[in-house]
């Protein structure tokens, strides 16, 4: 309806004065700019949700993600400093968490893993905890 | 206030440095005023002993309020006025206690002290200024401490750690050490002058000079040809004579009298003619050991090495030690082997990156040649801008050529390494039980190539960390694992 509006618009206005031309191309940018990125919004957080995954073994954690840039990180158990389970206003009205894992490193010094039911999220954080209760410090 | 028998004061110089501490971070404001002043003719002198009375207070009470003393087991530091604090140290914790002394302090003969523990970050004490004397007394305390406790320490190390070079720990007496690297003057002059530090105080120069408007007064001379040539001489003259004899100066008096000596699990560099350092790094916190060489170094056969360490606990907390400021190339290896007794550099086992490697950079050189090739003909004459392009590109070409070839991984029991650079080499060895984590990447362009890098993080990342670019998909993939494998098999410890 108002895209039929504005086609209406658009070409009585490119008819009549160049000043309107600008605006109209500007809203024109707009309009489309605004429909893709709620496409783009809409249909993100799924392409998303295939990508990533993750794998907890002996050796330790490892977090795949990304869609075009793609990386897999791996934590050795031996390398987890602590780790927290945090939850946002939005992720709580979902029953979700998030699972930050902390290492000593620096580029790595805090792996996040989103996305997670707060029992996963929580059983991975007890599976993670030191096993041997052997602390190197 | 009142002092236990056994508590020291600091020196009472101390009233003195802390005030000059104090004031140099008002420098910039009270130089500022005074330079308005002038203009205004007003009283800012008076506005000065405003300023500094809350400085005297401070560092005055910064002498009265603090002491210190041995305990049996820990050293107590005691400071504050209001907010009283005392902190206890114990020996055993103790990683350093690293003393340095500028030109005042030398001239009084008093020294500022930091310990240090695993924390990292800020020293765990700062005693300035003390006596020198307490320096050497400190050191012998600490050490006893250490002893008294750490034999048992020393052993649990042992057990963890399962390798003998963690035995050397605890020796019976304070040990004199073994000296790794001295620098005559000749070579901290060299590293001076392959570092050419002297450019950054020239431009600073510059800018003030050209800040204080002294150049405007030549503005009506600026149209004659020859002011444009005497600014260009006096910019190569600062260029290549005034820069290079300040680095060469500069370094030969900051570095002067350079030593190295390793005692025990520690390394010891002492060094300065003005500023006298000494410092501590104990060899257990070394995450990385990196060997840089400038095109001047490659000239020269030296290079410099560089150590990257953690301290424990808070993040951000990482530093990087030059630990051989310049150094024979002949020697790098052994000096390496001396630092990590596993990692061999003459026995390196290096891998290449993927055989299409040089010719996907090349044809990014190429690329990168046309887009500015075709910004320059925006300005320029067609065959100007072909000529800038062919230059751009065939240095692109040759670069992209010659970093391939230079690139290169090596994976051992022990560390892993990486080596990149072509008119900056760099070599990088990560012993495996300091291996935080290990990622792989795969880029849009990595994946139409079929490639992906593989990265390796430590606790003491800094300048050129494992970062291995170009690797096939498979050896990337296989080399994430078994990075991931080894790390897993070891303890960290900080």
């Amino acid at each position: 309806m108002s895209v039929g509006a504005f086609v209406v618009l658009a070409i009585l206005g490119w008819s009549t004065r160049p000043g309107w031309r600008v605006l109209f191309i500007v809203a024109g940018v707009w309009l489309v700019g605004t429909a893709v990125l709620a496409i783009w919004m809409w249909r993100w957080p799924g392409i998303f949700y295939r990508h990533a995954s993750y794998r907890l073994d002996d050796e330790g954690l490892e977090i795949r993600q990304g869609v075009v840039w793609r990386s897999i990180i791996n934590v050795p158990r031996s390398r987890v400093q602590h780790t927290d389970v945090s939850q946002g206003p939005l992720e709580r009205s979902h029953g979700l968490s998030t699972l930050i894992v902390h290492t000593a490193g620096t580029e790595h010094a805090r792996v996040g893993l989103a996305g997670l039911s707060r029992e996963d999220a929580l059983s991975l954080r007890d599976q993670l905890l030191p096993r041997d209760g052997r602390d190197a410090v | 206030m009142d002092v236990m028998p056994s508590e020291r004061r600091f020196h009472p110089l101390t009233v003195l440095f802390a005030l000059g501490g104090e004031l140099r971070t008002f420098i910039a404001p009270i130089l500022f005023a005074s330079f308005t002043a002038r203009s205004r003719g007003g009283d800012m002198q008076n506005w000065f002993l405003i300023f500094m009375i809350p400085s005297v207070l401070i560092a005055a009470s910064r002498y009265w309020f603090s002491t210190y003393r041995y305990a049996e087991t820990e050293l107590v530091v005691r400071t504050g006025i209001f907010f009283k604090n005392e902190r206890h140290i114990p020996y055993a914790r103790i990683q350093s206690v690293d003393a340095k002394q500028n030109v005042f302090h030398r001239l009084f003969k008093v020294v500022d002290v930091k310990v240090q523990t695993g924390t990292g970050g800020e020293a765990e004490a700062t005693l300035s200024v003390l006596p020198f004397e307490a320096l050497e007394e400190m050191r012998s305390r600490v050490f006893e401490g250490k002893r008294a406790a750490g034999v048992a320490v020393a052993a649990a190390e042992v057990a963890v750690e399962g390798g003998p070079s963690e035995a050397a720990i605890a020796p019976v007496a304070v040990p004199i050490g073994e000296t790794i690297l001295h620098l005559p003057t000749r070579e901290t002059a060299l590293s001076g002058l392959l570092d050419n530090r002297g450019w950054v105080v020239i431009g600073a120069a510059s800018g003030l000079f050209w800040e204080s408007g002294f150049v405007d007064r030549f503005e009506s001379l600026e149209s004659l040809p020859q002011t444009s040539w005497t600014i260009v001489a006096a910019i190569a003259a600062g260029l290549f004579i005034v820069s290079p004899i300040l680095s060469v100066v500069w370094a030969a008096v900051r570095l002067h009298g350079f030593t190295l000596t390793r005692r025990g699990g520690e390394l010891l560099t002492e060094y300065g003619a003005l500023t006298r350092v000494t410092g501590t790094v104990p060899l257990r916190r070394v995450q990385a050991v990196k060997v840089v060489r400038s095109p001047g170094h490659l000239l020269t056969g030296r290079a410099a090495i560089r150590l990257e360490t953690a301290g424990g606990g808070a993040q951000g907390t990482n530093s990087s030690e030059w630990v051989a400021p310049i150094i024979h190339v002949d020697k790098v290896s052994a000096f390496v082997t001396g630092l990590l007794p596993d990692v061999n550099l003459d026995r390196v086992d290096w891998q290449p990156a993927d055989d299409r490697a040089g010719q996907r950079r090349m044809r990014l050189a190429v690329y990168f040649a046309l887009v500015v090739g075709a910004i320059s003909a925006y300005w320029l004459e067609w065959h100007w801008a072909t000529a800038v392009t062919a230059v751009v590109g065939s240095w692109g070409v040759v670069g992209a050529r010659q970093y391939v070839r230079n690139l290169g991984w090596a994976r051992t029991e022990h560390a892993i390494y990486f080596r990149s650079g072509w008119l900056w080499k760099s070599v990088t060895i990560v012993p495996v039980t300091k291996v935080q984590a290990v990622s792989f990447q795969e880029s849009p362009f990595d994946r139409r190539w079929q490639m992906a890098s593989v990265a390796v993080d430590t606790a003491g990342a800094g300048a050129h960390a494992i970062d291995v670019p170009y690797l096939s998909r498979a050896v990337a993939e296989e080399l994430r694992l078994a990075v991931a494998t080894q790390a897993a098999a070891t303890t960290y410890r900080w």
